[in-house]
C-alpha cells in the first residue's frame, strides 16, 4: 500500500476526516487511550474474578483417587461448549456426563435418570441442529450441573426436589427443541469444516421407503442408563419373578433375531453404498447400543438364561379392518410412473421449479428454490419450511427420492417439483404431474405401522394401491 | 467490493472484522454502533443472529462525509465465527477491502486465533487475494481479562503467534469497554480508504 505522491493530499483529508470521525470517541472506555499494543503494557483488569462456587461436599464415588471431582470435565467441557458448539465439544462433554452418572450411587442415578437424559438429549441436539437450539443451552446445562452437584452432595434427594430437581428439569425441556432424534451420527464425524455447515443445518432423512432413519427411534436415549438398573433388577432381594424370566429370554431371542437378520444386512449394504455414510454411521451406533443392551440383560439373567428361549407367538395380525383413512384428503401424484399420496400440510412446495433446479441429483439445496437474485426462499415454501428463518432455509438441504431405485436421472422438462417438509425432516420428489386433491372418504385404508418407512399405509383408488408418503414426525 | 461510482461520488469501502467465535467482532461493532452519532452512522444491521452469536453477518454502514466531493462510506461487516460456519463467513469476506483480525487472548483460545487466522488466509486466496497484500490490523481484544485469574495471552505471545508473519498494527482492546476499539477502527479506515482509492481512483483526484 505504497501512497503515491499525487494522491497525498486527497489521502491526507481523508486521514482527516477519519480521525474528525473516530477520535472522539476512541479512549471512551474507562482505560482512556488505547495504544498499539506494541508499545503498551497490560491494562488494568476491570472484571472481577468469578466467585467460587459453594458446593456441598461430594461423596467418595464422586471424587477421584487425587482429591478431584468427576464434574470437573464435565463443568470443563461446557465451558469449551460455551465458547464453541462443536462435535468435539459436544462429544466430550457427553462423555464427561456419562462418567458422572456412572460415579453416582444407584438410587440416586435412577432418581436423576431424567436430568441426566434431558442433559444428554440437550447435548444431543446441539449437536443435531445446533441452529434450533438456545444459545443459552450450555447455561441451562450448567444449571443441571449444580444440580447434579447438589444432589451428590444431598443426603435425602427430596429434599431439593422441589428447590432444585423440578425446576431444571423443566428448564431442560424447555429447552430442548423438538427435533427427531436419529440423527446423532450425522455429526459425530465431522468431515470437513464446510461439511458440518449444510450436515448440522438439515439433517437428510433416508431416502423413501428404502430405509428412513426410523429404526433408530428405538434406540431411545434412556437405553444406555439401563446399565444402572440392572441392580434393581432383583432389588428386594428376592429373584426376579418366572414370567419375568422368560419374557426376558424371548426378548433377547428377538433381539437377536433383529439384529442378525434386519440390522447387520442393512448395516453392510450402506458400508458398501457410497454416499450413505451418515445412515451407515446411525445404523452402526443403533447396532452397537442394540447390543449392549443384550449384553446388560445377558448380565442381568445370569443363570436364568436360555438360549433357546420359546418366543411366544406374536398375536395374528388383525385382518385388514377397513377403517378410514386418517387424513380426510390426501394429494395424489405420480411419481416415476407409480402413484402415491401426500398429506396436503406437508406440502411445503410444488411448483416448476427453474432449470438448474432440475440438476440438483439426490440433494436438492433448498435455497435454490428462491426466485430471482433479490427473491426469498421464505416466498416460494409453505408450511412448516416457511416458519423457519430465510438463513435456515439456505442452509438447508434434503434428499430428493428415487423410488425406482435406479441411478438418479434429470427428471422430464416438464416434471414438478414436490417438497415435503415436517418436524425438521423433508424430501424432495419430481413428479410427471401436478397433484390432484383425493377425498379419502370412500378409499380402502390399510394403515402400515413399520417405523422404517415414509409409507403410513396404503389407500385403495379404483383398484390401484396407493402408498401414503408422510415424513413422520419421530 | 470497493463500489466506485465516478457519476454520483461515492466510495464505498468493506471493512471485515474476522476472528475465532466469541473473540469479540460482534461486540466492536455494537460499541461502534452505540458510540456513534447517527448522522454519521447507518441502522447496523444484525442478521441472523442467535442469542449474541453471529450465523450470518453483521453489517454496520459509516458515513466520512464528502472528501473532495466524494461521498466516502465504509461498511462494517462481521463474520460468524463458529468453525461450522465456514461456507457463510467465506463468503461475507467477500469483497473486502480491509480486515480487521480480533484475536481472543485467553489462553485456551490459542489455537482458535491461529486457526482462524489460516482460515482468513486460504478464503483470501480462493478469491484471489493475499492477506500480505491486504489492509490488515490485528486487535488483541478482552484485555480487561489481564490480571483476573482467567489465564490470558500475552502481547509477545499472541504477537509471536499472528503477527510475526503480517507485521500489522496492532491494537489493545477491550470490546465491552471500548478501549482500543475506535483506535483499531481509525486504523484499519485509513488504511482501506487509502488502498481502495489508490486502486480505483488516484488520477480522477489528481
Ligand atoms: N471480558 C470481555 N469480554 C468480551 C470482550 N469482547 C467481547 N466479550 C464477550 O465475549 C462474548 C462474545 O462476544 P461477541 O462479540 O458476540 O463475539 P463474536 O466474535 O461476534 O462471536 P461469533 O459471533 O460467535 O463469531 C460476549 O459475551 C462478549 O460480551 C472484551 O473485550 N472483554
Ligand atoms: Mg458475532
Amino acid at each position: 500500500m505504497n501512497d503515491s505522491p499525487p494522491g497525498r493530499d486527497f489521502h491526507a483529508e481523508i486521514d482527516d476526516a477519519i480521525d474528525t470521525l473516530f477520535a472522539p470517541h476512541a479512549g471512551a472506555g474507562p482505560e482512556a487511550s488505547a495504544t498499539p499494543a506494541s508499545d503498551k503494557a497490560v491494562s488494568p483488569a476491570t472484571v472481577a474474578p468469578p466467585a467460587p462456587e459453594k458446593v456441598a461436599p461430594l461423596p467418595a464415588s464422586l471424587l477421584t483417587a487425587d482429591g478431584a471431582d468427576a464434574f470437573s470435565p464435565f463443568e470443563e467441557a461446557l465451558l469449551s461448549l460455551d465458547w464453541e458448539i462443536s462435535p468435539d465439544n459436544i462429544e466430550t462433554a457427553r462423555k464427561a456426563l456419562k462418567e458422572i452418572q456412572g460415579n453416582f450411587e444407584v438410587d440416586k442415578a435412577v432418581a436423576l435418570t431424567e436430568i441426566f437424559a434431558l442433559m444428554d438429549r440437550l447435548l444431543e441436539v446441539m449437536a443435531i441442529a445446533p441452529q434450533n437450539v438456545s444459545t443459552s443451552a450450555p447455561k441451562t446445562l450448567q444449571e443441571g450441573l449444580q444440580t447434579l452437584r447438589a444432589a451428590a452432595g444431598a443426603e435425602d434427594l427430596s429434599l431439593i426436589e422441589q428447590t432444585l430437581v423440578d425446576p431444571t428439569l423443566s428448564e431442560l425441556r424447555a429447552a430442548i427443541p423438538n427435533i427427531p432424534k436419529d440423527y446423532s451420527k450425522l455429526v459425530s464425524k465431522p468431515q470437513g469444516v464446510a461439511g458440518t455447515e449444510q450436515k448440522t443445518a438439515a439433517a437428510p432423512p433416508a431416502p423413501a421407503a428404502k430405509a428412513a432413519p426410523a429404526p433408530a427411534q428405538s434406540a431411545s436415549m434412556d437405553e444406555d442408563l439401563l446399565p444402572e438398573l440392572p441392580a434393581a433388577f432383583g432389588a428386594s432381594g428376592g429373584r426376579p419373578s418366572r414370567v419375568l424370566v422368560e419374557a426376558v429370554n424371548a426378548h433377547l431371542v428377538v433381539l437377536g433375531k433383529c439384529i442378525a437378520k434386519r440390522i447387520i444386512p442393512v448395516e453392510n449394504l450402506f458400508a458398501k453404498t457410497p454416499g450413505y455414510e451418515k445412515l451407515h454411521a446411525i445404523h452402526t451406533e443403533l447396532r452397537e447400543r442394540l447390543e449392549r443392551q443384550k449384553q446388560n440383560l445377558l448380565k442381568a439373567l445370569g443363570d436364568d438364561y436360555q438360549a433357546d428361549a420359546v418366543v411366544p407367538a406374536e398375536p395374528a395380525k388383525p385382518a385388514v379392518t377397513a377403517t378410514a383413512c386418517p387424513w380426510p384428503t390426501v394429494a395424489l401424484a405420480d411419481v416415476g410412473g407409480r402413484m402415491v399420496a401426500f398429506l396436503p400440510e406437508q406440502i411445503a412446495y410444488e411448483d416448476k421449479p427453474a432449470g438448474k433446479v432440475r440438476k440438483c441429483g439426490s440433494f436438492l439445496p433448498i435455497k435454490n428454490l428462491k426466485r430471482g437474485f433479490f427473491g426469498k426462499i421464505g416466498f416460494v415454501v409453505r408450511g412448516e419450511l416457511s416458519f423457519l428463518d430465510e438463513a435456515i432455509l439456505k442452509t438447508l438441504t434434503i434428499p430428493v427420492a428415487n423410488l425406482s431405485g435406479q441411478e438418479a436421472r434429470e427428471p422430464k422438462a416438464d416434471s414438478s417439483l414436490l417438497v415435503v417438509f415436517k418436524a425438521n425432516s423433508g424430501m424432495a420428489f419430481w413428479l410427471d404431474k401436478p397433484t390432484e386433491q383425493l377425498d379419502t372418504s370412500n378409499d380402502r385404508w390399510e394403515p402400515l405401522t413399520d417405523p422404517g418407512t415414509l409409507v403410513a399405509g396404503t389407500l385403495t383408488v379404483q383398484g390401484n394401491s396407493v402408498p401414503v408418503i408422510t415424513m413422520r414426525s419421530v | 467490493m470497493a463500489l466506485i461510482d465516478l457519476s454520483k461520488k461515492e466510495i464505498h469501502c468493506k471493512i471485515v472484522y474476522y476472528g475465532p467465535g466469541r473473540c469479540g467482532k460482534t461486540t466492536n461493532l455494537l460499541t461502534v454502533h452505540s458510540s456513534m452519532a447517527d448522522n454519521a452512522r447507518g441502522k447496523m444491521l444484525t442478521i441472523e443472529t442467535k442469542g449474541d452469536r453471529t450465523l450470518f453477518f453483521d453489517l454496520l454502514p459509516l458515513n466520512l462525509g464528502k472528501i473532495r466531493g466524494f461521498n466516502i462510506r465504509i461498511q462494517l461487516y462481521t463474520v460468524p465465527g463458529q468453525v461450522m460456519y465456514a461456507a457463510t463467513r467465506k463468503l461475507v469476506l467477500k469483497g473486502a477491502d480491509g480486515l480487521v483480525f480480533v484475536a481472543d487472548p485467553l489462553q485456551v483460545r490459542r489455537e482458535r486465533n491461529i486457526e482462524s487466522l489460516e482460515d482468513l488466509r486460504t478464503n483470501l486466496l480462493e478469491y484471489g487475494l493475499k492477506l500480505e497484500e491486504l489492509p490488515l490490523v490485528i486487535q488483541y481484544n478482552k484485555r480487561d481479562l489481564v490480571g483476573t485469574p482467567i489465564p490470558t495471552l500475552t502481547v509477545e505471545e499472541l504477537d509471536a503467534d499472528l503477527n510475526s508473519v503480517y507485521k500489522a498494527k496492532t491494537f489493545e482492546a477491550s470490546a465491552v469497554t471500548g478501549m482500543g476499539v475506535f483506535e483499531t477502527l481509525r486504523e484499519i479506515s485509513k488504511q482501506t480508504v487509502r488502498y481502495v482509492t489508490n486502486k480505483h481512483l488516484l488520477h480522477e483526484t489528481k
